[in-house]
């Protein structure tokens, strides 16, 4: 039942998906020509109609660094490894651009333990986390039977050590994909889009000049106060800009 | 007469009017004569002279007249201002006995009481004299009449004068043009100088040449002027050329009369006629022979060469971060100096520097360039700290000792103190050290187009996932109560049994009906009591053993059954056993039996429903 409805779903779907297909080939033909711009209006086009994919994220990012627009470069090359952050041609053009724009700070290292759950996290994409939740659930869900109603004993301690593994791995995998969800939705990360810009002790102008930051740097928006932001850099130093200054990673439907 | 009495008439009148003007007693007389020649020696004096005046005795010389006395006055009224100029010269003409250098000493005359004396002043006679000798230039000579076109070297030449013509590369060589004539010059059409590739030049100023003088040139009198003055620095080793200079000059010629001069052509001559001429002339090139400096230069020598002193100064040592602190390295002395460059300063890498720069008080004279150069060096300390600059060398190659010489500038030590709060710099600005990625380019962008889906419409998060989790859920827990209830009944037999009633009885007349389409009576008969009693007995959980016919009407009647239809039941029975062990065979009923039986075990099987 479920299927059948997808699919019809899908059927009503396609053609606009088909659509948005084409929008892209003219978007990448505008490119290869040269017309960095058309072809930037090209990509608008499928951001504004609801779409994404990493490869318009990246393709965008080069677009805009053909144009030697370099913030907008990163922001949508970070926007592509949001979805795509194993892939090699996007986290070669992310390195690039992070070497030509940008202030060079200090990194401090992460917490090991941090940096496993975001390999981990970052194995399947979203919705393949999903599925895999799914089918987790669902053997939990064979197992717990199987235990009921095996007639062994044998059979039944079998199970129900099963059945609590499979528990285990499918909200893992639950956690896993809600992981990955906020990293993709509800990422706090954010690249510099102005030349330059003072960091304040407080959010207001007469607040103490902290620190000087130009544009491509990229930061944590850790807090939101009105129209300024408290933000992080990467090497720990805290300070609020305005809103306007920066541009946000993640994924939303509005686009800059 | 009269022309006398007014003049005598005004001078006494303008006497009054006097202005005394600062009294000077000159003399003036050439300075090179030759042999056979004779010359004036004329003394001036801008007053009128109270008693004789004492000349001096011309002993090396004949006094071939004087001394003539002349006077001459002059009025000028400018700005109301009358000022009268007198003078009173006294000539004496001469003619020199032998060749040599001779002193004149000075003659005496009194003015008002004072007493004035000319300068004393040396004349020199060359030549052998005798007849055939040169004879200036302005009087008509007695050669043959038609104007002679003399070698060029003969009457007029430009020369190139070096002070010294071997030098090392760097030294200072000072270099004349003059020109030598013995002919009138009206004037010159073209000035052309060598490029004088090879040196650094620097002209020197020279006055512009109005008068030539004269000047004994091996033996010879020339007149001569210097064209140009500069100072020259060679910049190459080996031999280098100073390229002739070439000028065109126009020169009167003195043209000889054709006819005989008569005795009143000489009282009468006005002088010589002249014809103009134009002439080409250039120096010859001089060789400067370029010495190349020693070769165990010290490391911090950049080409300085002459002598000099160094001085280093700062303008404060106690600073605070972020404020600008000035260095001056100031060389002092005589050398190429504009040709120094500024000693490099090992600065500390937390000192922001700036390009120094240079000053200079250079006075270019015949000495060279003689002066000072100073390089001033702004540096900005970044971080707080106590620095050192260091000790600067400088070096210069001295030609006259033809030695390399090192000077060393003391050490400065700066203290920086923290900076105002205001300047934490704590990210620096962009341009990164990682230079290896420029010169590559990004990849290219993702062609294929596939992968496009609607932002949000991620299957995690979406409705079809809770719903197919909550499904999985709904369904283990159907699972569940169903498997649950399953064995519940399983575990009662008896509700196993009722369930296989149906079952059993269904087969058991199928297998019948086959009986019945193969015409078998017997065992048609069997299979339907089989079914009959088999029913009955699953449906109400009686014991095979236990099955008769009146336990099993005794239960039907509890379970509520009609008698009616207790008697069809028996009736069939009846008649099934008796077909099945009476002799004979009666086929007829056999289809009629069947169906009554199916009648009765549905109505059985409705009427037990529970």
């Amino acid at each position: 039942m479920k299927y059948k409805l997808l699919f019809i779903l899908s059927m009503v779907i396609l053609p606009f998906v088909a659509h948005a297909n084409a929008s892209m080939e003219k978007a990448n033909r505008l490119y290869t020509e040269g017309n960095y711009t058309e072809a930037l209006q090209e990509y608008k086009i499928l951001f504004d109609a609801g779409y994404h994919s990493a490869s318009v994220y990246y393709n965008t990012g080069n677009a805009y660094f053909k144009l030697n627009r370099l913030p907008e470069a990163l922001l949508y090359f970070e926007k592509a490894a949001l979805l795509a952050p194993g892939d090699d041609e996007v986290n070669y053009n992310l390195k690039m651009v992070q070497s030509l724009t940008g202030d060079k700070t200090e990194e401090i290292p992460v917490f090991f333990l941090k940096r496993w759950v975001m390999t981990w996290v970052h194995l399947m994409s979203l919705d393949a986390w999903a599925w895999t939740s799914v089918i987790l659930f669902l053997l939990t869900a064979g197992f717990l039977l199987l235990f009921l109603f095996a007639n062994t004993l044998s059979l039944k301690r079998i199970a129900l050590y099963l059945t609590v593994v499979m528990l285990i791995f499918s909200i893992s995998a639950v956690v896993s994909a809600q992981a990955r969800y906020r990293l993709m939705y509800l990422n706090k990360g954010v690249v510099v889009m102005v030349s330059n810009v003072t960091a304040k002790s407080s959010p207001a102008e007469s607040g103490r000049d902290l620190f000087v930051i130009h544009e491509g740097t990229r930061a944590d928006a850790i807090d939101q106060v009105g129209e300024w932001c408290e933000i992080r850099l990467l090497d720990g130093n805290k300070g609020w800009i305005k809103a306007d200054d920066i541009a946000w990673i993640r994924l939303t439907k509005q686009t800059k | 007469m009269r022309k006398i009495a007014v003049f005598i008439v005004s001078f006494l009148f303008f006497a009054g009017l006097l202005k005394a003007a600062d009294i000077e007693f000159t003399v003036s007389a050439p300075k090179v004569v030759d042999a056979s020649e004779q010359f004036a020696v004329t003394f001036s004096l801008n007053a009128k002279p109270g008693k004789n005046i004492i000349f001096p005795k011309f002993n090396d010389f004949v006094i071939l007249g004087g001394p003539s006395q002349s006077s001459s006055s002059s009025i000028s009224i400018i700005n109301n201002k009358v000022t009268q100029s007198v003078t009173y010269a006294y000539t004496f003409y001469l003619q020199p006995q032998k060749a040599g250098t001779f002193s004149i000493s000075s003659a005496v005359a009194e003015v008002d009481g004072k007493v004035y004396t000319s300068r004393q002043f040396t004349i020199e006679v060359v030549g052998s004299g005798g007849a055939a000798a040169q004879q200036r230039p302005q009087q008509g000579a007695d050669k043959s009449t038609q104007a002679v076109t003399t070698a060029e070297g003969d009457e007029l030449f430009l020369k190139v004068l070096v002070d010294k013509s071997s030098v090392y590369a760097g030294e200072k060589i000072t270099a004349t043009i003059k020109i030598y004539s013995r002919v009138a010059i009206a004037g010159s059409e073209e000035e052309k100088y060598p490029s004088f590739a090879g040196f650094f030049k620097q002209d020197l100023p020279t006055p512009q040449l109005r008068q030539l003088e004269r000047e004994n040139v091996n033996g010879e009198i020339w007149y001569s002027g210097v064209l140009k003055r500069m100072v020259l620095y060679p910049q190459k080793n080996g031999d280098i050329y100073i390229d002739p200079v070439e000028m065109q000059l126009v020169i009167n010629r003195v043209v000889q009369s054709a006819r005989q001069r008569s005795i009143w052509d000489e009282f009468f001559d006005s002088g010589p006629s002249y014809q103009q001429e134009r002439k080409r002339i250039k120096s010859r090139p001089v060789k400067i022979q370029v010495r190349p400096l020693p070769a165990n230069a010290p490391e911090s020598f950049n080409g300085a060469v002459g002598d000099f002193t160094l001085i280093a100064t700062a303008d404060k040592l106690q600073v605070k971060a972020n404020d600008a602190v000035t260095l001056h390295f100031t060389i002092k002395g005589k050398g190429n100096l504009k040709l120094i460059e500024a000693p490099k300063i090992n600065f500390s890498p937390d000192f922001e520097v700036y390009d120094p720069k240079t000053t200079e008080n250079i006075d270019e004279n015949t000495g060279g360039s003689t002066g000072s150069r100073t390089f001033e060096y702004v540096i900005i300390p970044r971080h707080s700290g106590n620095y050192t600059i260091p000790a600067t060398e400088f070096s210069f190659f001295n030609p006259q000792s033809g030695k390399y010489v090192s000077l060393l500038s003391k050490k400065f030590d700066l203290v920086v103190a923290r900076g105002d709060g205001e300047s934490t710099a704590v990210v620096s600005t962009a341009s990164r050290d990682n230079v290896t990625y420029i010169g590559k380019d990004i990849r290219f962008i993702k062609t294929k187009t596939n992968g496009l889906y609607r932002i949000g419409s991620d299957f995690y998060g979406s409705l079809w996932y809770v719903l197919s989790l909550i499904f999985i859920v709904a369904v283990t827990a159907i699972a569940i109560i169903l498997g649950r209830k399953t064995i519940r009944e399983n575990a009662n037999l008896a509700v196993v049994r009722n369930k296989r009633a149906n079952k059993m009885a269904i087969r058991r007349l199928k297998v019948a009906k086959q009986h019945l389409d193969a015409n078998e009576r017997d065992r048609f008969y069997d299979e339907v009591l089989k079914a009959l009693w088999g029913y009955i007995g699953d449906k109400l959980n009686i014991p095979t053993s236990d099955l008769s016919r009146q336990s099993a009407f005794d239960k039907l009647q509890l379970y509520g059954i009609d008698d009616s239809i207790l008697q069809n039941i028996s009736q069939l029975i009846d008649n099934c056993e008796y077909q099945r062990y009476a002799p004979g065979s009666d086929d007829s009923q056999m289809t009629e039996v069947y169906k009554q039986t199916v009648s009765v075990i549905t109505t059985l099987d409705q009427k037990l429903k529970k």
